[in-house]
């Protein structure tokens, strides 16, 4: 069909009833469709066994950057800690004050206890302040690159105080 | 002749039923002041995308508006969580945040995993992972302190 | 007896004689003071990403060459093209206008993805420069990566004015308000470089079918443009988990932009519209 139109196109066919005919005189087709080139493209660099740049390795760090996936790392640890919370508390045998109480008998000092309620608030701070400014992105504000630096400053900061004041409350 | 038959049946089809077919575009060289060519012009451009028109679902945008409403509530129930403790915002909290993290890891599997066969192990890995963790904290809710109580319990250690 | 003023001003020497043997005497020592600075030549070291198609097994490396700053135009394209000139004929990169508006001298220098003929090399001889194709691209050989699938892509949104009436094509000008127009402002500059969208790490990791910053941000460019009639279904087309929603927000590519543009923000712009579009029911034209 493609060769019957570009042979007519290029003769310069026109036909008798043009309301409602292709005026071929005036069309040339189109070689390929998007969805064509990108399986040939696939197709073409597996053949050739051609290696991909180096990306992560590379890439120069950010500070947005590091935070971006500072906050899916959170993310993924938070869950994880509330899963394992869930399946201990249907699969352990005793009850929540009992656990707490053999924590207490580890009479472990306050520097520890407060270091270790630092390293349990500050992923839910810094995940939660940091979702704060993923949802200003989303109605689109701060995308300016300073302020980009700006929020994620903020967001350190509040996060940092945040787990100190919550570790020696 | 059979050059003939072809062509007649372009015409008494148009081109709409080629396009249709093998993807083939075409595209207008020159726009003349004739007649013809708006209809041409016409059958060429809008074809190509309608029949993707209006059957698509909204179901992207609705799974992406529903996440950040989602967020917005989880972000509501911090402080009710501290100023209110009980059995509601308990159960709001159970639901809100294995929710919350079911979503956020469907993201990171999407992203992260590909192959047919290894996406549909993964997300139902996380479907069984989800449901565990919901059952859990409704069972902590219920038969134990609660999530509230818990928390305030782990900070007075 | 000629009189000679010498005033220094802000990087020159502005002599004023008031003698014809006084400007004799001026020019010989101004000669004499631009030939000074060639003794000492400044190497920079430039680590270079290579790889070679055509040899049997190549495996991609890197090569350092060292150029004399001395003798080279300031940006890293200057240092490139001596490269090539001088030292090793077969360094294959693209290039075209050297002045930051074809896009073809896109590559990743010192960490991040600009264009290196508005890449001012840095002077610092004691660092290595280090030059890598765009990340996460198939390479065709050096520098130069496969840009097929990205032009692909940009197929793929149809980026031309599309009217639902095509009976007025070519008789008059599409009006359009100052205002309309204001809004294809930092849209249009694009350059197709590609900076951007080999910048995101979602591009990288699922560059098959999510679009990236680049297409992404001229997708919006032809659906906020007043005299284009097919917004609804350039939106409709983006109802799915990759084409736009694996974007998360990383900024990597407003950051990289070589052109300052900002494809962060045209991203999040499309997401907002995403939600409040009314699907159209087309009729059959």
């Amino acid at each position: 069909m493609a060769l019957l139109l570009r042979s007519l196109a290029r003769q310069g066919l026109s036909l008798s009833r043009p309301q409602s005919c292709v005026l071929l005189r005036h069309v040339v087709p189109m070689g390929t469709s998007a969805k064509e080139e990108m399986n040939k493209f696939w197709a073409k660099n597996s053949r050739l066994n051609r290696p991909l740049s180096p990306h992560i390795t590379v890439y120069r760090w950010s500070i947005p950057m590091a935070m971006s996936i500072s906050h899916r790392g959170t993310g993924i640890g938070l869950s994880t800690g509330i899963s394992l919370f869930a399946v201990g508390a249907l699969a352990l045998p005793g009850d929540f004050a009992h656990y707490l109480g053999l924590v207490q008998s580890l009479s472990l000092g306050p520097a520890i206890i407060a270091s270790a309620k630092f390293v349990l608030a500050f992923p839910v701070m810094y995940h939660t302040f940091n979702g704060i400014r993923h949802l200003l992105w989303d109605v689109g504000k701060g995308f300016k690159i300073p302020q980009v630096y700006r929020s994620g400053y903020i967001v350190i900061a509040l996060s940092l105080l945040s787990s100190v004041a919550l570790a020696t409350l | 002749m059979a050059t003939l038959v072809r062509l007649t049946s372009i015409c008494r089809r148009g081109v709409k039923p080629l396009l249709f077919r093998n993807s083939l575009l075409v595209r207008p060289v020159v726009a003349q002041k004739k007649e013809p060519d708006s209809i041409l012009s016409a059958q060429i451009h809008s074809t190509a995308p309608q029949y993707e028109v209006g059957s698509g679902s909204k179901a992207a945008s609705r799974h992406w508006t529903g996440e950040r409403a989602l967020s917005v509530v989880l972000l509501g129930l911090l402080p009710a969580a501290y100023l209110y403790p009980g059995p509601v915002v308990d159960y709001s909290l159970a639901a809100t945040l294995t929710l919350h993290g079911h979503w956020g890891l469907g993201q990171v599997v999407t992203d992260y995993v590909h192959g047919d066969m290894k996406v549909k192990v993964a997300n139902t890995s996380l479907l069984l992972l989800s449901a565990v963790t919901f059952a859990g904290l409704c069972y902590f809710n219920y038969h134990d302190v609660g999530i509230c109580k818990a928390v305030a319990m782990l900070w007075n250690i | 007896m000629s009189a000679v003023f010498f005033t220094l001003s802000r990087g020159g020497l502005i002599v004023a004689a008031r003698h014809p043997a006084g400007a004799l005497i001026m020019r010989c020592a101004q000669t004499a003071a631009a030939a000074a600075p060639a003794t000492q030549p400044r190497l920079k070291k430039f680590q270079v990403y290579r790889w070679d198609p055509d040899t049997p097994g190549d495996k991609p490396r890197m090569q350092t060459f060292e150029v004399d700053l001395n003798s080279c135009g300031p940006m890293v394209l200057d240092a490139l093209i001596k490269i090539k000139n001088e030292i090793d004929p077969t360094l294959t990169f693209r290039r075209s206008c050297r002045e930051g508006i074809c896009g073809s001298c896109a590559m990743n220098i010192n960490g991040g993805n600009t264009l290196a003929c508005l890449n001012r090399i840095d002077t610092n001889t004691s660092k290595a420069a280090k030059i890598y194709p765009l990340p996460h691209m198939y390479v065709v050989k050096d520098l130069v990566p496969d840009m097929s699938n990205f032009y692909a892509q940009y197929k793929s949104i149809e980026p031309y004015l599309k009217k639902k009436d095509e009976s007025k094509q070519g008789k008059e000008q599409y009006l359009q308000s100052v205002e309309d127009r204001q809004k294809l402002d930092g849209l249009y500059e694009c350059i197709l470089c590609a900076c951007c969208s080999t910048s995101c790490p979602s591009y990288w990791w699922n560059g098959d079918k999510y679009l990236g910053p680049a297409v992404l941000m001229q997708a919006y460019r032809w659906m906020i443009d007043s005299r284009d009639d097919f917004t609804e279904e350039r939106l409709s087309k983006l109802q799915d988990p990759f084409s736009l929603y694996r974007c998360h927000t990383i900024m990597n590519c407003t950051q990289t932009c070589p052109k300052g543009l900002n494809p962060g923000k045209a991203i999040a712009e499309i997401k907002k519209m995403m939600t409040t579009y009314k699907e159209k029911r087309s009729s059959a034209v």
